[in-house]
């Protein structure tokens, strides 16, 4: 069971966090003590199981060479969460919070300039930022909300490697930012099968209409040539089974406390389909994200580095 | 006899008498109507917008009478108020709680301080009664043939609320839309653009017209307007004339210096005469506090100046006459014409446009929304998906300029209620969020032959990712996932037929003429018992 966060607990958790930031800038960074592991020995994803988001993170990120080998002092990062529902946390339709909070944390740690985070929501914006608790999250950590439902941010980007999808406007952030950190939520989809990684960069442009028009598998894969993220962050905490994206039962949602990351799309959604019980090839913009060389989806030849934090 | 409302004299601390004159308490009065109209409109807050609704709104005449009429209690209670206000003090209602009235106070305010006249109009004795009460008749007449058409166009209170949501909206969006452009200049996200809802050439300009019509004749000839086109004022006019308290001048008093007649904004003040039209007079009291010999009286009274003294008896009888005559003549009115309307609103529902408009939850249905609806538009500027539009002729001969919901442009927003909360005649009943996510505002139309999922063999389901109750879902057959409707659990929010990319709508929402309760969303559930089952255990990783 989740445990409720009561003003105790806040606080708490705050005093701890404060504590962990203070050592961090003893010790100059958490980051550089998981540093020490030799490059060749970096995992292609890390997958992590029972515990809380943010743990979660911790865990994952420091396995995989701690948050400066992808953000460098000075950059700008944006961070797409998946925020498209007016709906709370405990819908598991957006991602956690917590989450999003505490990479937003990582990155000013690793001493990131700026640290943007937006979403194209499906529902009214401004309301799905405030429902998600995704806003408090990320100012509270520091970073800073961008509106993500007007027009005037997105910029028109061709695609020349795109089979439908030749060009399409998309968030300026997105091309602008030195760092794209995507953190999509692992869910049911009804139109797709599934919502993971790939799926999740469709609220990163203004017409998705045309990618269902066109195909919507092949689209969201021909997206991928714009630009990959640099750092994939799949959200397990609560993954909805059922009746999504947005609306599912009460128990049509369950609690798994899995986190997965990656840099390679591909593979992070190929990992996160066999969570949920499907096989990637299944899901066929996997199956086009692997054809077309954006991502390697063939799990057994990955180095996977797996971590569970009960045992 | 004393005047009962004489002067206040307040001491101050100082010792010095301070006069508080009435016409400033009425223009303060004005002015707060004002504030809270403005917080009313521009939906300042959601919260306090609500509050108005429910609260202020509903004491505006055309709206309190359409609601009456509609059969809402607080309607008629609200409406005998308000013809028992005037049937006491006379125009009180345009002095203070018509917004239009107060607007065009503004205008005259500016006019005094800045117009070359100096608010002294030059035919202060004017009147056009035959225009004024030709207007009223016309839209009694129309009202009771089952047509809102003169009261969506005419009511003052729609007026400043058409002001409001299409022309000082629109330019507030475009302000806040620079200001964000200012802001992200330097970096700073602290305010979300908006996109201001589309706008429709021919209300605007109707709308801008009716703005410089009301703003010169106010800037130029004070309460003109009201004195002229208004139905309200016709329509309280005459309970006016013989209202217990009237201004009068006393003319053993009155030097006829003539201040009162220039300054009065309804010209209705003749001193030469020793009279005062009290059919036309807004009661704003200017005239009682400019008078040098306190002349001017607002007395409780019988008499008619020049009238000769009678019998006080029967002059008392002579006035419970007039009430009671007015008010048997209001429900004589009343219950002749409801019967009319009814049958004559069957023909007049017949030419409404083609499809249906789809009308807002609470409104019950189009028949109930376009007769009870006076084009206020609060409904529309507190909209936040911009869904709600203004239509022109979407309800025929019943009403127009009514609102109804455009499914090509946006959709109703499950978790939202908005304008159920703020419709001040009762057009849109107040509905909790629970009643309006099973109210169904239309039906659901799915053709297969235009899917692109059935006629390309590929997945789409923009649809079913939308709909908030899975009314469209989707099955998967050979791994592509067909959409599906449960057409019981619809509530007709329009949010398929938004997203729907296919050309013409492969699904769409017809209007339902009477809204009805749906059934409760619709939830697919497999028949494994563990509903994580298929997903292994939970502590391994399946790779």
């Amino acid at each position: 069971m989740e445990t409720r966060d009561t003003r105790r607990t806040f606080l708490k958790k705050s005093l701890t966090l404060s504590t962990v930031a203070a050592g961090t800038m003893i010790f100059r960074g958490i980051d550089t003590l998981w540093g020490q592991i030799s490059p060749e020995a970096l995992p292609d994803l890390v997958a992590v199981k029972n515990g809380e988001p943010a743990a979660m993170f911790d865990a994952a990120i420091a396995r995989a060479g701690g948050m400066p080998r992808f953000v460098q002092r000075g950059q700008t990062v944006v961070i797409k969460p998946n925020i498209g529902w007016n709906r709370p946390p405990e819908t598991g339709a957006n991602t956690h919070p917590e989450l999003v909070k505490r990479i937003v944390a990582h990155c000013l740690d690793a001493g990131a300039k700026k640290v943007y985070v937006f979403d194209h929501a499906v529902d009214k914006g401004p309301k799905c930022y405030k429902k998600s608790g995704i806003e408090f999250a990320v100012k509270s950590a520091g970073g800073i909300m961008v509106p993500g439902s007007h027009k005037k941010y997105f910029q028109k980007v061709d695609i020349p490697d795109g089979e439908e999808l030749k060009s399409t406007r998309v968030h300026e952030l997105i091309l602008e930012s030195d760092v794209y950190i995507n953190v999509p939520v692992l869910k049911h989809h009804s139109s797709s099968g599934l919502t993971l990684a790939m799926k999740n960069q469709m609220g990163v442009v203004w017409n998705r209409g045309y990618y269902h028009l066109k195909g919507l598998h092949r689209c969201i894969a021909d997206f991928c040539h714009v630009r990959k993220p640099d750092l994939n962050v799949m959200d397990g905490y609560r993954i909805t089974l059922r009746n999504g994206p947005s609306r599912a039962d009460k128990d049509d949602v369950v609690i798994r406390k899995t986190l997965l990351l990656s840099s390679d799309i591909v593979a992070i959604d190929a990992a996160a389909a066999r969570i949920f019980g499907k096989n990637p090839e299944e899901i066929n913009h996997i199956l086009y994200g692997h054809q077309t060389g954006i991502g390697n989806m063939d799990l057994s030849s990955l180095n996977i580095e797996k971590i569970n934090l009960t045992g | 006899m004393t005047n009962p409302v004489q002067e206040r004299q307040v001491k101050e601390k100082t010792g010095r008498t301070v006069n508080i004159r009435k016409a400033t308490i009425r223009a303060v009065s004005a002015a707060v109507m004002m504030v809270l109209f403005i917080l009313f409109f521009m939906d300042v807050h959601p919260a306090s917008t609500g509050f108005l609704g429910q609260t202020m709104a509903g004491f505006q005449f055309f709206p309190a009478l359409a609601g009456a009429v509609s059969g809402s209690t607080k309607a008629i209670l609200l409406f005998t108020l308000l013809l028992l206000l005037s049937m006491v003090f006379g125009r009180i209602y345009c002095a203070v709680l018509c917004p239009l009235g107060i607007f065009q106070d503004m205008m005259i305010f500016l006019s005094r301080r800045y117009g070359k006249r100096k608010g002294i109009y030059p035919n202060p004795l004017k009147a056009y009664p035959f225009l004024w009460y030709a207007i009223l008749i016309l839209t009694a007449l129309l009202f009771f043939a089952g047509s809102l058409i003169p009261i969506n166009v005419m009511d003052p209170f729609s007026i400043f609320g058409r002001f409001c949501t299409l022309l000082i909206l629109p330019v507030l969006s475009v302000m806040n839309n620079l200001l964000v452009s200012i802001a992200e200049h330097f970096h700073l996200f602290i305010l979300t653009p908006v996109t201001p809802g589309p706008v429709f050439w021919s209300l605007f300009l109707l709308t801008y017209a009716w703005l410089i019509m009301v703003v010169s004749m106010a800037f130029y000839h004070g309460r003109l307007y009201c004195n002229t086109l208004c139905p309200v004022g016709a329509f309280f006019s005459l309970f006016s004339r013989k209202a217990l308290f009237r201004f009068t001048i006393d003319e053993k008093l009155c030097t006829a210096c003539g201040k009162c007649r220039r300054i009065c904004r309804a010209g209705c003040a003749d001193p030469v005469a020793g009279k005062i039209d009290l059919s036309r007079c807004v009661a704003c009291f200017d005239c009682m506090d400019v008078c040098p010999e306190k002349a001017i009286g607002y007395r409780a009274t019988t008499l008619s100046p020049g009238e000769l003294p009678q019998n006080p008896m029967k002059k008392r009888l002579q006035k419970r006459t007039f009430l009671l005559s007015s008010l048997a003549a209001g429900a004589g009115i009343m219950a002749l014409g409801l019967p009319l309307r009814t049958a004559l609103a069957r023909i007049t529902s017949k030419t409404l446009a083609l499809p249906f408009p789809v009308t807002p939850p609470g409104s019950l249905g189009i028949d109930h929304f376009s007769q009870t609806c006076v084009a206020c538009l609060a409904c529309v500027s507190v909209c936040p998906e911009k869904v709600l539009l203004p239509g022109l002729t979407d309800y025929g001969l019943a009403g127009i300029i009514q609102p109804g919901l455009d499914f090509n442009r946006s959709r109703c927003a499950y978790t939202c209620h908005a304008c159920t909360r703020v419709c001040p005649s009762g057009a849109i009943l107040p509905i909790s969020l629970m009643e309006k996510q099973r109210t169904r505002i239309g039906r659901v139309v799915f053709e297969e032959k235009r899917c692109l999922v059935y006629t390309h063999k590929r997945d789409c389901g923009a649809c079913a990712e939308v709909c908030p109750t899975h009314a469209v879902h989707t099955i998967k057959e050979n791994n592509i996932h067909h959409p599906r409707l449960k057409p019981d659990a619809c509530i007709g929010c329009g949010a398929c037929q938004l997203v729907c990319p296919v050309t013409p709508k492969a699904i769409y929402v017809e209007a339902a003429r009477v809204h009805e309760t749906a059934a409760p969303a619709y939830f697919q559930k497999q028949k494994s018992k563990s509903p994580a089952e298929g997903m292994g255990p939970e502590d391994e990783f399946p790779f």
